[in-house]
């Protein structure tokens, strides 16, 4: 509708007649913007903030089954906090999320370093085999095959090797460390890192050589500090992820063995099939709280560096102009 | 490319040596990455009775296309329709159709919002958007699956049951979305990441190539269309790429959405089979529904090959995305975190 | 078409700040300024003195906070810059990076729903007037082009249309030197072929001065002055733009004007009789340009003793530059070729000599451009 206006106008501005004045240019942008952006919003308030602003609501209520839902303050809060099971649920989050962490966060972050050294073609087909991607519902399943106690290639491997012949999933001890196993193979994330690392111009590191730096001490003092905010976004998105892990558990134990690795949102997910709506809502804003603390301490051990820049006031953050 | 190695020298036996203990390291990487696909395909090709053999083969002794065609033709096998009870295209197309609508729907969407936000907005009101469209980044699914769950029971209430209307006995009319393909797509559309992905892409374009658009005369949809958007095919890319994965892999939202047999995905009906294979780890009586279950399938000739299969057909959609959009992915990443 | 732009004021909200702070200094504070038609404006001015801002503005893609814009007869706050018949160059030639040169040029006709020959016609007619081998940067991918040849298909892309206002925002600072001369010519026979209205904003007082029939030089939002080359450079309004116009440094002396007599350091000179009579006595300023300067002997008294520190030939002009020092402050003079030596005894040429207060920067005195012929 805009381009035939567009037209009309243009073509008297030609004739040199008046260019014929829209009487509201700034109302019609504003409209042009709506248009933009009113799907977007209207999808993330419907599915992102409603529900959010709900689920607070939701937990101070009797919500389960059907019918009437009553206020109900913090009962489903003690009824949660009092269960044993979702103790040992959060301590197997808390497991879960750490060794993951530990045991897989760096790897990506190292082989995106790494492959830039590669030359431009090697690192091409190197790219399409490390970033592969496998379905990690897929993953779970061959895994679940591997770990087999009877008949899987791990079992068949450490007696091979003179091993006893070991419990794997079965072992309310080693569970959570065998789920995270998998992962240490899945290198994903490597391509944000790498894409990260080659908007670093090359001059950096060839300062840096005239310097005389090394190696790790151009990791340490290029392609590190580069990364860092990348990085940092993908630890918290890593320890967000970890402290909600749900699919491989589920796919690989379901829990067991007798809770070992039931973690804190398949509990959720019990309690949600039990339709305890509020106490199911109570126990994950109880995540979230844990999760929220997790992120916060994190952001407040990061600030330590005394390179990093002031902390904005939230006030600056809502109004500072843009992104740029 | 980076160049933590000395260009200059590079024929010094150190600089080799170095140079080769990366290639190595990466090829080692590589190996261990790729060993998971080798055995996934190699396991589906073997008979059924080699797969639960011991000690298990790394190289099949024969290669037999039983597997495949038993999850194929699923339908036609009595003894697995009693497990699952339709044929495994029908979790196919499921999954197809719901992720094709969501990232077809989702990328218009989203890359409209960041466009806008990038070039239309300035100043404080692109400030408070930005944190409106991320804002719900940072929020752990589990906190909203609780009330997600309820609104595509009761939408638009997150409650267990509509509330009455007030002074008469009838409730409010609501849309039931949950069991349908809907409760899935519709929260998926708009996703936060790749909103900030847009948007980091976006701010790369200059300025001044926006506003010779305008005075050419082109509505801000033109722009968009015309310039802008083959400006950004890296970044329709990787996020076409991450959203098909996370849509089509998606496995809790789906378990809790879906029920009916005949609109359950991929990833439901593989678990709903796998649960069947398996002991409930946590309650007394599993040995024995495991040998039940076990027995059920073993009958019907469907044993780890065949949950192979399926796990094969489960990563080929996403293998392939991911080898049509990896020519830009990696020019389509123009994130600088959160800050 | 004629521009008009009456007291024109736009601030820009700073960063962090809520609403537009109104002690937050303006990008645009009160601009008037008016355009012939068919005439070329140079806007100048140091970088941040808004002269983009006001391109922007009268292009429509900046809304003024008060004030108009008219064209002819007509005020455009309502007329989107689509609608408004300018065609703009863009300091980064701002080319449509996913289309070749002739989509770069096609674009407007697309948009406006031309006729595909209509737009291959006047592509065309645009090659011949762009001169050799244009037609060929018309079927490159404009990636692949070099700086000077995007240049040429943005300056395409902007008068295919044919506009009623040119616009050029910086338009050959990104080409090197020698392809910034023949760039200027190029578009200055363009201009001059078009005779259409032109705001050409620039950092370089040269090009300022080439390209436009006046010049608007700014700061901190303001128009300082508007004129001809000539009223700028020998007219001055105040001391900025004293010093802004000529390649080599205005020497600043300060000096005391007492019984028709003007002071400076050791010095004494009698003021002629026109000098004397407008200036009142007390402490002013006084502009010398390097090449308005007299030479005297030492002998001769009356002149100032400029210690000179390096002595410059420039070859190309047939001329040698002093630099020195008189009295404390910094002075170089076009010296007579073959000068020598720690010392040169100057006076000013009274004719050619600026008089600014000393207390403010205005112009209390100036000599106005001399009568060559």
């Amino acid at each position: 509708m805009t381009t035939d206006t567009a037209v009309a106008d243009a073509t008297a501005a030609e004739d040199g007649a008046q260019p014929p004045a829209t009487p509201s240019r700034s109302r019609r942008r504003r409209r042009q913007l709506w248009i933009f952006l009113a799907p977007a919003v209207l999808l993330n308030l419907v599915w992102g903030w409603y529900p959010l602003a709900t689920s607070f609501v939701l937990s101070f209520t009797d919500a389960r089954l059907r019918g009437d839902v009553t206020f109900t303050g913090f009962e489903s809060y003690e009824r949660m906090i009092n269960d044993p099971l979702v103790a040992q649920a959060f301590r197997v989050s808390i497991i879960f999320a750490v060794l993951s962490i530990v045991l897989t966060f760096v790897v990506p972050i190292l082989v995106a370093i790494l492959l830039m050294e590669m030359p431009r073609r090697t690192m091409r087909w190197m790219m399409l085999l490390w970033f592969l991607p496998l379905s990690s519902v897929g993953t779970a399943i061959l895994w679940r095959y591997v770990y087999n106690t009877d008949y899987g290639l791990l079992q068949s491997i450490a007696t091979g090797l003179g091993f006893d012949r070991q419990p794997f999933l079965n072992s309310s001890d080693q569970v959570l460390f065998w789920l995270v196993i998998p992962g240490l193979v899945l290198y994903g994330p490597g391509l944000i890192y790498l894409a990260t690392l080659q908007s670093v111009p090359t001059s950096y590191y060839e300062a840096a050589e005239i310097e005389g730096a090394g190696f790790w001490r151009k990791i340490w003092t290029i392609s590190l500090p580069r990364m860092r905010p990348v990085i940092l976004m993908m630890l918290m998105f890593a320890v967000i992820g970890n402290l909600q892990q749900f699919e491989w558990p589920m796919l690989m134990t379901d829990g067991g063995p007798g809770g070992a690795s039931r973690t804190a949102v398949m509990y959720v997910y019990d309690i949600l099939n039990q339709l305890r709506y509020a106490d199911a809502t109570a126990l994950s804003i109880l995540l979230f709280a844990l999760i929220m603390l997790v992120v916060a301490v994190m952001r407040f051990a990061i600030r330590e560096d005394p390179d990093a820049p002031p902390r904005r006031s939230l006030r600056e953050l809502v109004t500072r102009k843009g992104d740029h | 490319m980076a160049a933590l190695l000395p260009k200059v020298g590079m024929r010094q036996p150190k600089l080799r040596l170095s140079r080769a203990a990366i290639a190595a390291f990466l090829g080692l990487g590589v190996l261990l990455h790729l060993l998971p696909f080798y055995y996934i395909v190699s396991t589906s090709l073997k008979p059924g009775a080699e797969v639960v053999s011991t000690p298990p083969t790394f190289i099949p002794s024969a290669i037999t296309l039983d597997a495949w065609k038993l999850v194929l033709q699923i339908g036609d096998n009595a003894e697995i329709v009693q497990l699952v009870q339709e044929p495994f295209w029908v979790y196919f197309v499921n999954s197809a159709f719901i992720t094709l609508l969501a990232v077809g729907l989702g990328l218009p969407v989203t890359a409209l919002a960041a466009y806008a936000n990038s070039k239309l907005q300035s100043g404080r009101s692109a400030r408070l958007s930005f944190l409106f469209f991320i804002g719900t980044m940072m929020v752990p699914f589990v906190v909203t699956l609780v009330p997600m769950y309820l609104l595509t029971l009761n939408f638009p209430f997150t409650l267990p049951d509509a509330p009455t209307i007030p002074g008469t006995d009838s409730e409010f009319p609501t849309l039931r979305l949950w069991d349908t393909p809907w409760a899935v797509i519709l929260p998926a559309i708009f996703v936060p990441f790749n909103f900030l992905l847009f948007k980091g892409f976006f701010d790369t374009i200059p300025d001044s190539v926006i506003n010779a658009a305008r005075v050419d005369g082109g509505s801000e949809l033109n722009i968009f269309r015309r310039i802008v958007m083959p400006m950004a095919v890296p970044v329709f890319a990787v996020t076409a790429y991450m959203s098909f994965g996370s849509v089509w892999d998606n496995f809790l939202w789906q378990l809790v959405t879906l029920q009916s047999p005949d609109k359950v995905t991929m990833s439901v009906a593989t678990y709903q089979l796998i649960d069947r294979l398996s002991t409930k780890g946590t309650t007394g009586g599993g040995a024995a529904a495991q040998a039940e279950g076990m027995s059920d399938l073993l009958n019907s000739g469907l044993t780890w090959n065949g949950m192979m299969v399926l796990a094969i057909l489960q990563s080929i959609p996403i293998f392939i995305a991911f080898l049509v959009c990896r020519e830009y992915l990696l020019r389509g990443i123009k994130i600088r975190g959160l800050k | 078409m004629r521009i008009r732009l009456a007291d024109v004021t736009k601030r820009y909200l700073r960063e962090g700040s809520l609403r537009v702070a109104s002690d937050e200094p303006p990008a645009l504070d009160h601009i008037s300024l008016d355009i012939a038609d068919g005439e070329t404006v140079s806007v100048v001015g140091p970088s941040g003195c808004g002269k983009s801002t006001l391109l922007r503005l009268v292009a429509g893609l900046e809304t003024a906070d008060c004030g108009t814009v008219h064209y002819d007869e007509h005020d455009v706050a309502d007329v989107a810059p689509q609608d408004r018949g300018i065609g703009m160059v863009f300091q980064d030639y701002a080319l449509y990076p996913t289309m070749k040169g002739a989509g770069n040029l096609k674009y407007y006709f697309d948009v406006h729903r031309r006729t595909e020959d209509e737009a291959r016609a006047r592509a065309k007619e645009i090659a011949d007037i762009m001169g050799v081998g244009f037609e060929l940067l018309l079927g490159q991918q404009t990636t692949t082009l070099s700086g000077g040849e995007q240049q040429r298909v943005a300056i395409a892309r902007c008068i295919v249309r044919d506009p009623t206002l040119f616009l050029m925002d910086e338009p050959i600072v990104n080409l090197d030197a020698k392809l910034r001369e023949s760039t200027r010519m190029e578009m200055a026979k363009l201009l001059k072929r078009y005779g259409i209205t032109t705001m050409f904003v620039t950092h370089d007082q040269q090009e300022a001065v080439f390209m436009g029939d006046r010049i608007a030089l700014m700061r901190a939002g303001r128009v300082v002055q508007i004129g001809t080359f000539d009223e700028l450079y020998y007219s001055p309004v105040n001391l900025f733009v004293a010093t802004f116009f000529g390649s080599r440094p205005l020497a600043v002396l300060p000096a005391t004007v007492a019984d028709r007599t003007v002071r400076f350091g050791e010095a004494a000179w009698p003021l002629p009789a026109v000098l004397a009579d407008r200036l009142e006595p007390g402490p002013v300023r006084i502009g010398v340009r390097p090449e308005a300067w007299r030479f005297a002997g030492a002998e001769s008294g009356g002149g100032a003793r400029m210690a000179v520190d390096r002595i410059e030939s420039v070859p190309a002009e047939r001329l040698t530059l002093a630099h020195g020092t008189v009295s404390g402050a910094r002075v170089t003079v076009v010296a007579p070729a073959g000068t020598a030596g720690d010392v040169l005894w100057l006076t000013p040429d009274w004719e050619a000599a600026t008089f600014f207060a000393a207390d403010g920067e205005h112009a209390l005195h100036t000599p106005g451009a001399p009568e060559f012929f």
